[in-house]
C-alpha cells in the first residue's frame, strides 16, 4: 500500500529484500502449512511438467541439430552427445526451465496473490486466524523452491531424448552409446552447482511472484501489473543469479573444490 | 488497562481512543474517539475515502494505527502479540466490501476455512452440520459445491455473511455490505443483517453510505468527517439535524 | 481445489521420478569416477605429466579401468600420480606393469596407460608404486625435426658454395683433395643422410597412407620413438656435415692432387650419387607432407583434428617449410655438382657418353618437385 507507485527500483529492491527476510523467517519457524504446500507443489510442479517437457524436448532436438555442422567440420561428430549434455546440464536446462517457470508460475502467483490482495481475500484470511505469509507465501515459495529442481531433472532427461533423436537423424547410435557419450564429460561439478542453482531459481521465482502479488495496489489493473512485473523481475533475477552462480562456480573450480 | 464499566453505563464492545493513522504524509484519521456498547447496531457514515474502512480495519488490526488505543471487549489490541490477537479476532466477524470469498475454493471450503483454521472444525460430521446450518441462515444451501465465480453478487454477499457468522462472533464488522447491489437485494441484505443480529445477539458495526441501509439497521449513527468523529446520534436526530453537511447527507 | 488422493499420487510419482533421474545421473557419474564399488590404488612417479588432470582416465589394454585420484609434486622434478582402479583389474596388474602417460585420441585429453606385466610377477598390492615410462612428446620430436632441417639448409648452402667454387676453379679445391679422409667422410655422411631421409620418407609415407596413422603416431610410442630417433640422428649427422663443409669452404689446398688420384674422384662421384638419392628422398618426404597438408586444408577426417592444437600445427608448419627449403637447396647443390666440369669429365671414364644428358633430364624432373609444392 505504501509502495503503490512501485517504480523506484531501489525501493523495489529493498522491499523485496525485507520481504525475503520475512519469508525465510516463516519458512524456518513453525507452524508449517503442509497441506497447502503439497497442494501448491502439485499445481507448480506436476501441472508445469507438460510445458517443460515440450520445451525441453524441442530444445534438445534443435540444439543438437544446430551444433552438429560445426562438429562435423572438425570431424568430431562423436563428441556431439557430450557437448549437448554438458550445455544442457550445466546451463540450458536450469535456465530455460526457470524462465518458463517464471513465465508460468511467477505470473500465476503474482496474479493469484495480487487478486487476493485486491479483493481483500488476504485480509479475510488474516482475520480468520491464518497468517497469510505462512499460508499463502511460505507454502508457495517452498513449493517453487522444491519443485523447480525436479522440473529441471525432467527437462534435462527429456532434452536428452530430443538430442538422441536428433543425433539419430544423421547417424545411427544406440541408446547405450549415446548415454555413455553424453555422460562421459559430466562431472559432479556440473550437476551439483546446476542443482543448487535450480533451488535458488525456484526460490527467486516464488519470492518475487509473492512479493509482486502482495504489492498489488487497488483495482483489477493492479493484478495485471503484479503478474507482469513478477515475470519481468523474476526473469532478470534468474539471469543475475545465474551469472553469480557461474562466477562462484568457476572460482571454486580454480580452488580445486 | 482493563476498563471497568461503571454501573450506569453499558459494557462497551469496541472502544477507540485518540486513534491516528497517516498514509504517505496524508492524515486519514486524526483523532478518533468512539465507544460502541455491546448489543448495539452502530452505523458509521461518511464520504468515500474518508477513512471509514481504515477505522474498522484498525479494530481487527489489519492496519496498525500510528497512535491511540483500540479496545475490543475490554482488551487492548493495539500492541497485542499474534496469539492473543487471534483469540480476539475469533470473536470478531468481518464482512469485507468485496466479500473476499476465496476464489480457488468452493463455497463449502470457504465456509470450512475459518472453522478449520481456528481448530473449531470438530469431526467431519460436525463440520458438515455447521456448514449447512450457516448456509441455511442465508438460504443458500444448494450452492454448497459451487465455486464463488458461479454465484451472483447478492449470493456472494450472503455466502460472505454466512462465512462471517460461522464462528459465531460477538462483534460483526460490515464494510459497505450493500454497495454494488440493486436496491431490492440491498434491502434483503439489510434485513438479513438485522435478523442475524437478533438471532445471535451480536454487536454490529456497519460502514455504509446507503441511507436505506442506515435507516433499516442503525441504532446509533456516527459521522466521520475530516479524520474525526463529527457527530453521533439516532437516525431521526441525524435526519433532523441543522448541520448543513449532515442534512445534505441524509436528504 | 481440493487435494484428492489421485492428485497426491500423481505428485508423488512426479517427485519420485524426478529424484530417480537425478539419482541415476549421480550413479552413472559416480560409476565413471569409481566412487562406488571396490577400488584399489596404485601410483607412479613421473618427471612430467604433460597436463594430466585429477579425474583423467586410466586405461589397461585400452579399457577404462579407473581414474587419476591425486597428482602431487614429490620434489622439484618429480610428480606422483595416484590412480584409483576398479578391483576387477587387480589380478592383471603385476609388479612389473608400468604406467605411461598417453593421449586419448588426438584431441589432447591425457590418459594414463598401464601396460600389462609378465604373468610370472606377483600381483601388485594396494598403494604400490609402479614403474613408469616417460612420455615421448610430439612437440619435442617436431622441434628436433625443425632443427635438423635448419642444419640441412646450412649444409646444402655450404655444399652449393663449394661446388660453385669448384666450378670456378678456385685454389681451395686443391686443398680439399689432399686429404682423402675428408671425401670419405663426405661420402659416408651423405650415405647416412640418405638412410635417414629414407626413414623419414617411410614414416611420412605411413602418415600419408591412412588417416588413422596420425592418431597412431601420437599414441604409439614405438613409432614415435623411431621418429624421434631418426630426427635425432639427422640432427647429429647434418651438424657434422655442416662442420665439414664449413671446413672445406674455409681451407686452402693442393689443387693438383685431384688430377692424379682417381680413387678420390670415384668416391666423390659416389658422394654425388648419394646426395642425389638424398635429394630424391627429400622430395618424396616433402611430397608426402604436402599431401598431408592438403588434407588438412581440405578439412577431411581425423587429420584435421590436429588443427585444433595450434602449437602442434604451427611447429608442423615450420618444419614443413624448412624441409621444403632444404630439399630445394639440396636439389640445387646436386645440380651444381653434376654440372661441374670436373665430375662430368672423370665420371665419364666408366660411364656412357650420353649419361650427362640423361642426368640433365633427371635434374629437370627433380626440380619440378619443390616448385610444385610452392604453389
Amino acid at each position: 500500500m505504501n509502495n503503490e507507485g512501485g517504480n523506484n527500483i531501489l525501493s523495489d529492491v529493498s522491499g523485496l529484500a525485507k520481504f525475503t527476510v520475512r519469508v525465510v523467517h516463516h519458512l524456518l519457524n513453525p507452524p508449517f502449512e503442509n497441506r497447502e504446500m503439497i497442494k501448491q507443489s502439485y499445481n507448480i510442479g506436476y501441472k508445469t511438467l507438460p510445458l517443460i517437457a515440450i520445451t525441453a524436448f524441442i530444445l534438445g532436438l534443435v540444439l543438437t541439430l544446430q551444433s552438429r555442422p560445426i562438429l562435423v567440420d572438425f570431424g568430431a561428430e562423436m563428441l556431439l552427445p557430450g557437448m549437448i549434455s554438458v550445455s544442457i546440464v550445466r546451463e540450458i536446462g536450469p535456465v530455460v526451465t526457470a524462465l518458463i517457470c517464471a513465465g508460468k508460475i511467477g505470473s500465476g502467483i503474482g496474479a493469484e496473490l495480487g487478486s487476493m490482495k485486491v479483493t481483500e481475500q488476504i485480509d479475510a484470511m488474516e482475520v480468520s486466524g491464518t497468517n497469510p505469509m505462512k499460508f499463502l507465501v511460505a507454502t508457495r515459495v517452498l513449493a517453487t523452491t522444491l519443485m523447480l529442481p525436479i522440473l529441471v531433472f525432467f527437462a534435462d532427461a527429456i532434452s536428452f531424448i530430443g538430442s538422441f533423436i536428433a543425433v539419430n537423424l544423421h547417424s545411427d547410435i544406440s541408446v547405450q552409446l549415446f548415454l555413455t557419450d553424453a555422460f562421459a564429460p559430466l562431472h559432479f561439478y556440473d550437476i551439483i552447482p546446476a542443482t543448487i542453482k535450480s533451488f535458488i531459481f525456484g526460490f527467486a521465482i516464488g519470492v518475487i511472484g509473492c512479493y509482486k502479488g502482495y504489492q498489488a495496489g487497488f483495482g483489477t489493473e493492479a493484478v495485471g501489473r503484479a503478474a507482469n512485473s513478477a515475470v519481468v523481475v523474476a526473469s532478470v533475477a534468474i539471469f543475475i543469479i545465474d551469472m553469480l552462480v557461474v562466477e562462484l562456480q568457476h572460482s571454486m573450480e580454480l580452488l580445486k573444490f | 488497562m482493563i476498563s471497568n464499566p461503571s454501573s450506569n453505563k453499558p459494557e462497551s464492545a469496541v472502544r477507540i481512543e485518540h486513534l491516528k493513522k497517516t498514509f504517505q504524509d496524508i492524515p486519514v484519521l486524526k483523532d478518533v474517539n468512539l465507544d460502541i456498547p455491546k448489543g448495539e447496531n452502530a452505523v458509521i457514515i461518511g464520504q468515500s475515502g474518508i477513512g471509514k474502512s481504515v477505522l474498522i480495519k484498525c479494530m481487527v488490526r489489519l492496519i496498525q494505527p500510528d497512535a491511540g488505543r483500540v479496545q475490543i471487549l475490554g482488551r487492548d489490541v493495539t500492541n497485542m502479540k499474534a496469539d492473543g490477537l487471534n483469540a480476539v479476532r475469533k470473536k470478531i466477524g468481518f464482512l469485507f466490501q468485496g466479500n473476499a470469498l476465496y476464489d480457488s475454493m468452493s463455497v463449502r471450503e470457504n465456509l470450512e476455512f475459518p472453522l478449520v483454521r481456528n481448530n473449531m472444525a470438530g469431526t467431519k460430521k460436525e463440520l458438515e452440520t455447521k456448514v449447512i446450518r450457516a448456509l441455511d441462515n442465508v438460504s443458500l444451501r444448494h450452492t454448497i459445491d459451487m465455486m464463488p465465480s458461479e454465484l451472483s453478487g447478492g449470493m456472494k454477499k450472503r455466502i460472505g455473511l454466512a462465512r462471517t457468522l460461522i464462528l459465531q462472533p460477538e462483534i460483526i464488522l460490515y464494510d459497505e455490505p450493500t454497495t454494488g447491489l440493486d436496491p431490492i437485494t440491498s434491502k434483503e441484505i439489510s434485513k438479513l443483517i438485522i435478523d442475524l443480529q437478533q438471532k445471535y445477539r451480536t454487536t454490529s458495526i456497519i460502514i455504509t453510505h446507503d441511507i436505506s441501509c442506515v435507516e433499516l439497521t442503525a441504532n446509533t449513527i456516527h459521522v466521520l468527517k475530516d479524520g474525526v468523529l463529527y457527530a453521533s446520534g439516532k437516525f431521526e436526530e441525524m435526519k433532523g439535524s441543522k448541520d448543513p453537511w449532515i442534512h445534505n447527507f441524509f436528504n | 481445489m481440493r487435494m484428492t488422493i489421485q492428485k497426491s499420487i500423481r505428485l508423488g510419482v512426479f517427485i519420485i521420478v524426478g529424484i530417480a533421474i537425478f539419482a541415476y545421473a549421480i550413479y552413472i557419474i559416480g560409476k565413471q569416477r569409481n566412487l562406488f564399488g571396490n577400488t584399489f590404488t596404485v601410483s607412479g612417479i613421473f618427471k612430467d605429466v604433460s597436463g594430466l588432470k585429477v579425474g583423467s582416465n586410466v586405461r589397461y589394454s585400452g579399457i577404462n579401468v579407473g581414474t587419476v585420484s591425486t597428482i602431487k609434486l614429490v620434489n622439484d622434478t618429480l610428480v606422483r600420480v595416484q590412480a584409483t582402479l576398479e578391483n576387477k583389474v587387480h589380478p592383471f596388474i603385476r609388479e612389473d606393469s608400468r604406467m605411461e602417460i598417453g593421449t586419448e585420441g588426438v584431441m589432447g585429453n591425457k590418459v594414463v596407460n598401464i601396460t600389462p606385466g609378465s604373468s610370472t610377477q606377483p600381483v601388485v598390492d594396494e598403494g604400490d608404486v609402479l614403474g613408469t615410462i616417460e612420455a615421448v612428446k610430439i612437440d619435442e620430436i617436431l622441434e628436433q625435426l625443425e632443427r635438423s632441417s635448419i642444419n640441412t639448409t646450412r649444409v646444402t648452402k655450404n655444399l652449393a658454395e663449394i661446388t660453385s667454387k669448384i666450378n670456378q676453379g678456385e685454389g681451395i679445391f686443391g686443398k680439399l683433395f689432399t686429404d682423402t679422409s675428408f671425401t670419405n667422410n663426405l661420402d659416408e655422411i651423405s650415405r647416412n643422410t640418405a638412410q635417414l631421409t629414407r626413414n623419414f620418407s617411410t614414416i611420412s609415407g605411413n602418415i600419408n597412407k591412412e588417416e588413422g596413422v596420425i592418431g597412431k603416431l601420437l599414441s604409439d610410442t614405438t613409432l614415435a620413438n623411431e621418429f624421434d630417433q631418426s630426427g635425432h640422428n639427422l640432427l647429429e649427422s647434418t651438424r657434422e656435415l655442416k662442420k665439414i663443409t664449413e671446413k672445406i669452404n674455409q681451407g686452402g689446398g693442393l689443387f693438383g692432387k685431384m688430377f692424379t688420384d682417381t680413387a678420390f674422384t670415384r668416391s666423390l662421384g659416389n658422394s654425388a650419387k648419394n646426395l642425389e638419392y638424398t635429394t630424391r628422398q627429400a622430395k618424396t618426404i616433402s611430397e608426402n607432407l604436402a599431401n598431408i597438408t592438403q588434407q588438412m586444408e581440405s578439412g577431411r577426417g581425423v587429420i584435421n583434428k590436429l588443427l585444433t592444437d595450434s602449437v602442434f600445427s604451427d611447429s608442423l608448419d615450420g618444419t614443413l617449410k624448412n624441409i621444403n627449403r632444404s630439399a630445394k637447396e639440396l636439389d640445387q647443390a646436386a645440380e651444381t655438382l653434376r654440372k661441374n666440369w670436373f665430375i662430368r669429365t672423370f665420371s665419364s671414364k666408366k660411364q656412357e657418353q650420353e649419361q650427362p644428358e640423361g642426368e640433365e633430364a633427371e635434374n629437370q624432373q627433380e626440380n619440378r618437385g619443390p616448385e610444385n609444392q610452392e604453389k
